[in-house]
């Protein structure tokens, strides 16, 4: 057993590696210094965090293509890749607190704490985009974790919240012990944590205990289903996606979601598929079957839902299985994961946007939209109910929208690699989803009106809405300029 | 405008829309004449296209080629052809008419900026699928007729039009994501055979997918029938053949008067275009092995959707379900693999679009006057609406087939080529044409002739001047095609020779 010291071993950091290391520092430092300002003033602590992910943004988009700096042997590997995704993550954040600024002007009882909370949570994803190490992936992965934790339960006022925090607090820390489980298992099969070494001992087939390391496989896989939803760990989704104030579940559709994926790609292509034999193809079947199993079910379940944030979990929860087969392809070609990014980023466009319009829409005491709220819409505040439509196509995968351009990308990727059965079920329970997507269009403007929409517009919430439909629009029509820097970026 | 002429006509309603979006609400009562003026703008250009079409060419012309996501092998490509340019004239000439035939007579229609910009968003839609000439970029315009549709029905439909628009919108989706995964199949195989991905349609002209021809059930598993089918399912949706067909009754019954024209004239078209440019030429020996089956939906389409006619009381159902009618002879002129059915296929395409458009616009004028579809109301109406009645008649003639008229040209050509192959199902198909004459003419006959049934149906107003020169367009054609279908037909001639003699060699007939 090797002790804590040979785990984490001492470096000294030189200037390069520090400079790359300045993202993370700043946002943790000036997450504790919103914490302390949130106390007094929340309209400080608001400003202070938009400026903090702007600083942040700028110095990461400086450094985007300096060398790779690898730290503590792979525990933290910058790379211009794992730059672009802090930028993308920060950016999520960053609309994120937009929309929290818009919450927070129509309903006073929610917590200064949410922006410090929301920057601790990006630092994570940070760490995550980052590391390359199981432990350090644990260890990231609980940082933002926790803070979404209580993000959730943030919302005081409403009794959801209460029970959707608490649920996923405990399901939530089963699947990080499963996680932290099954990596102690291949910790023990291959005697390291650093993922590039154990693809490289698993390619050179000099493991000698095949069951122990599938077996953490297998566990590890498990834990991270849980983090992205997928079926049958997506129980919690629709609780604490209704249960949450909609900005924090603006956040976690979009920034969560895609920092959920990055353990997941990461493990997949340097752990799971590098197995050879039957051992790999219990990976491989899994995600396929998970994969199936999460998309149809999560299209019929949200046939039945009329509550519009349920009906967006459970479009959430089917659009990681879409995601999955990405993942089922993965194999060990870096290439392949530039789909599932952009899909990812496209994704989080009209998510950000559709819970945009719903933070407009809820009004001060009410918690719950139901589609019949959402009637006559069209009628009353036409522009917004257009954008709406806009982000409800790109969902639904309907052409001119970033949404259909991520579909058929990701999907394009798939049937190149071969699985064309599996992208035949996904277009066709995509097909299901049609009838649900429809469904709130046909609400806002083929229904007559039941209630006089008064809508309060607040400056956060419309520039979200209209930076996400512009850019929705903008990647529908003319993606290139997206693909080209990803394109770059991975090399 | 001569350099990309193509991409004027494609985006200029598209652009005149975007402009109407920014004009504020009061100015709607002219948002109808930017709407026209559009039209007449894609008109122009089209008749531009059609002088400097060269007749003797069966190469894509006036094509335009511009890298869109070079990283999937997708560009923006356009090109016309013999068998687009009828396609697109159509659509040039029918965008203006059915604007004026539904000009609204009394007060706006609801949200008129939205509807007008829809109109417009369906033209381009329309446009681009007729001259894409990339599989993507064809796809990419097929979807995005579909959303202004989804609106026209759902929000300025009928009654049940909720039921209607989503029933179309999930009917057409079951086909085209389907046609999806084919594309990727084929860009994935291009990218095999040619080292760089492209969706080109030229790259697959040629292509020869394995197919494997010793019975019908190892012949289903093969990859050529499967692509075949998923896009021919995707288009035969849309045609609509029967039994794929009972979205389209409901959509045009529930969808306002200008949404139906569009519908009939242009967008079942799409589906038949769709075959006779990607289902057929790529996949041949699958096409002329699952023939047999189509030739049978195609005349149990011809039939059942005589004998549905006959039985409605509704008058714009009965124009719907002889729509399916119609379009049956269609897929059985595409299946015959001869020559002369063929181009009487795309004869029947242009017909059936005028002759179509006409009736509907006839259902929407005693809508408009009498608020009333039901058959059994009218009666009469020849001696208090002359006009109408005589438009009426030309429609109704055209619509049967006689000779003189355009439908005739499309559906003899068809029956007279399918006889040469298959004398059997062009019998079947003649009885069609029986059963068409006895629907129109007992249509026609309960509007116009007979007691009157009503007595405020006395006072029903005749055509206003913009309806008259839109009736009077549709006649010109009617007569036009059907006297000298050479001058209309002429230039694709060499293109259809073309498709034809690549078809049959890869079939090895």
């Amino acid at each position: 057993m090797d002790q804590l010291t040979q785990i984490f071993r001492y470096v000294p950091l030189d200037v390069v590696q520090f400079y790359s290391l300045a993202p993370i520092f700043i946002m943790a430092i000036m997450a504790v210094v919103v914490l302390i300002v949130s106390t007094g003033s929340k309209k400080m602590a608001a400003n202070l965090s938009l400026i903090t992910l702007w600083l942040v943004m700028g110095l990461l988009a400086k450094q985007i293509y300096l060398p790779t700096a690898n730290i503590l042997g792979d525990i933290l590997i910058f790379n211009p890749l794992s730059r672009a995704l802090s930028i993308a993550l920060l950016g999520m954040g960053m609309f994120s607190v937009f929309l929290v600024n818009g919450q927070v002007q129509k309903n006073d009882s929610i917590l200064g704490e949410i922006y410090p909370l929301i920057l601790f949570s990006l630092t994570g994803m940070l760490l995550l985009a980052a590391t390359n190490h199981l432990i350090f992936t644990f260890i990231s992965i609980e940082i933002m974790s926790f803070a979404v934790y209580v993000l959730v339960g943030l919302n005081r006022t409403a009794k959801h919240a209460a029970e959707a925090s608490m649920k996923y607090f405990i399901l939530g820390g089963v699947a990080s012990a499963l996680f932290l489980y099954g990596a102690s298992l291949v910790y023990g099969a291959t005697g390291t944590f650093s993922l590039s070494q154990i693809s490289q001992l698993v390619l050179a087939e000099t493991i000698t205990s095949k069951p122990l390391l599938t077996v953490g496989g297998v566990l590890m896989l498990a834990g991270l289903l849980f983090k992205i939803g997928a079926f049958p760990f997506h129980l919690w989704v629709p609780d604490v996606y209704q249960g949450a104030s909609h900005s924090v579940t603006a956040f976690m559709s979009s920034a969560v979601k895609f920092a959920a994926f990055i353990p997941l790609i990461k493990i997949s292509q340097q752990l799971f598929f590098t197995i050879q034999g039957d051992a790999g193809n219990v990976f491989y079947i899994m995600l396929w079957v998970t994969a199936v199993f999460t998309m149809v079910f999560a299209n019929i379940a949200a046939l039945g839902q009329f509550e519009l944030k349920r009906l967006l979990a459970y479009s959430s929860i089917a659009h990681t299985g879409y995601l999955l087969t990405g993942v089922v392809v993965l194999g060990t070609n870096p290439n392949l994961v530039v789909p599932l990014y952009i899909y990812l980023a496209f994704y989080a466009l009209s998510q950000l946007g559709a819970f945009a319009v719903v933070v407009m829409l809820s009004e001060k005491n009410q918690k719950d939209i139901s589609l019949e709220d959402l009637s006559g819409l069209g009628e009353r505040y036409p522009v917004l109910s257009l954008c709406l439509t806009v982000f409800i196509f790109a969902m639904a995968g309907i052409p001119m929208t970033a949404g259909f351009i991520g579909k058929y990308f990701l999907f394009n990727s798939v049937v190149t690699q071969g699985e064309t059965l599996l992208i035949v079920i996904a277009v066709l329970s995509s097909l299901i989803s049609m009838y649900y997507y429809l469904r709130v269009i046909v609400f806002m403007f083929m229904k007559e009106e039941k209630r006089a929409h008064v809508l309060e517009f607040s400056l956060g919430p419309v520039l979200v809405v209209a930076m996400m439909v512009i850019m929705t629009l903008q990647f529908g029509i003319f993606p290139r300029s997206v693909m080209s820097f990803f394109a770059k970026v991975i090399r | 405008m001569t350099t990309c002429l193509l991409s004027w006509i494609i985006f200029t309603p598209a652009l005149m829309a975007l402009v109407l979006m920014f004009l504020p609400n009061r100015m709607e009562k002219n948002f109808r004449m930017w709407a026209l003026l559009s039209s007449f703008i894609s008109l122009i250009l089209a008749f531009k296209l059609w002088l400097n079409f060269d007749a003797s060419s069966a190469q894509f012309q006036f094509t335009e080629l511009a890298a869109w996501i070079p990283q999937l092998g997708l560009s923006y490509s356009v090109g016309i052809d013999g068998i687009s340019l009828p396609l697109v004239m159509l659509t040039a000439i029918i965008s203006p008419i059915a604007l004026l035939g539904t000009w609204p007579a009394h007060g706006l229609p609801k949200k008129e900026k939205f509807f007008v910009a829809m109109i417009l968003f369906l033209q381009t839609g329309m446009y681009g699928t007729f001259l894409a000439t990339d599989l993507f970029l064809f796809y990419f315009f097929w979807e995005i007729v579909l959303i202004p549709m989804f609106f026209m029905i759902g929000i300025w439909g009928g009654q049940d039009r909720i039921y209607a628009t989503v029933k179309f919108f999930i009917f057409t989706m079951v086909g085209s994501l389907l046609m999806l995964v084919a594309i990727f199949y084929l860009v994935r195989s291009s990218a095999i055979q040619g080292g760089m991905p492209s969706a080109l349609m030229s790259a697959f002209a040629n292509a020869q997918f394995p197919l494997d021809q010793s019975s019908l059930a190892q012949g289903l598993k093969s990859p050529q029938m499967l692509l075949f089918l998923a896009f021919a399912l995707a288009f035969v949706i849309k045609v609509p053949m029967v039994p794929f067909h009972t979205w389209l009754p409901d959509a045009h019954v529930q969808a306002p008067t200008i949404g139906s024209v569009f519908l009939a004239a242009v967008l079942l078209k799409m589906g038949t275009y769709g075959l006779m440019r990607i289902a057929i030429p790529f996949f041949p020996q699958a096409a002329l092995m699952m023939a047999p089956f189509f030739y049978f939906l195609g005349v149990v389409g011809i039939i059942y959707g005589a004998f549905c006619a006959m039985a409605q009381t509704d008058f714009k159902k009965l124009v719907a379900y002889s729509s399916i009618s119609h379009m049956g002879y269609i897929i059985v002129g595409l299946f015959s693999f001869d020559r002369i059915a063929t181009s009487g296929a795309l004869y029947q395409m242009i017909n059936h679009g005028v002759s179509a458009a006409g009736l509907f616009l006839i259902v929407g004028f005693l809508y408009e006057r009498l608020h009333t579809r039901n058959l059994e109301d009218f009666g009469s109406l020849a001696k208090i609406t002359p006009m109408m009645a005589i438009a009426f008649l030309i429609m109704t003639l055209s619509s049967v087939a006689l000779p003189g008229t355009n439908g005739f040209v499309g559906e003899f050509t068809i029956l007279l080529g399918t006889f040469q192959v298959a004398p059997v199902v062009a019998v079947l198909c003649g009885i069609g044409v029986v059963l068409g004459a006895v629907y129109s003419l007992r249509a026609y006959q309960m509007v116009m002739f007979g007691p009157l049934t009503k007595q405020e149906n006395k006072s029903t107003k005749d055509l206003t001047a913009r309806e008259i020169i839109a009736m009077v367009s549709l006649t010109v054609l009617v007569f036009g095609i059907g006297f000298f279908p050479e001058f209309f037909f002429g230039k694709s001639h060499v293109t259809l020779d073309n498709y034809m003699t690549n078809l049959l060699s890869h079939i090895g007939r």
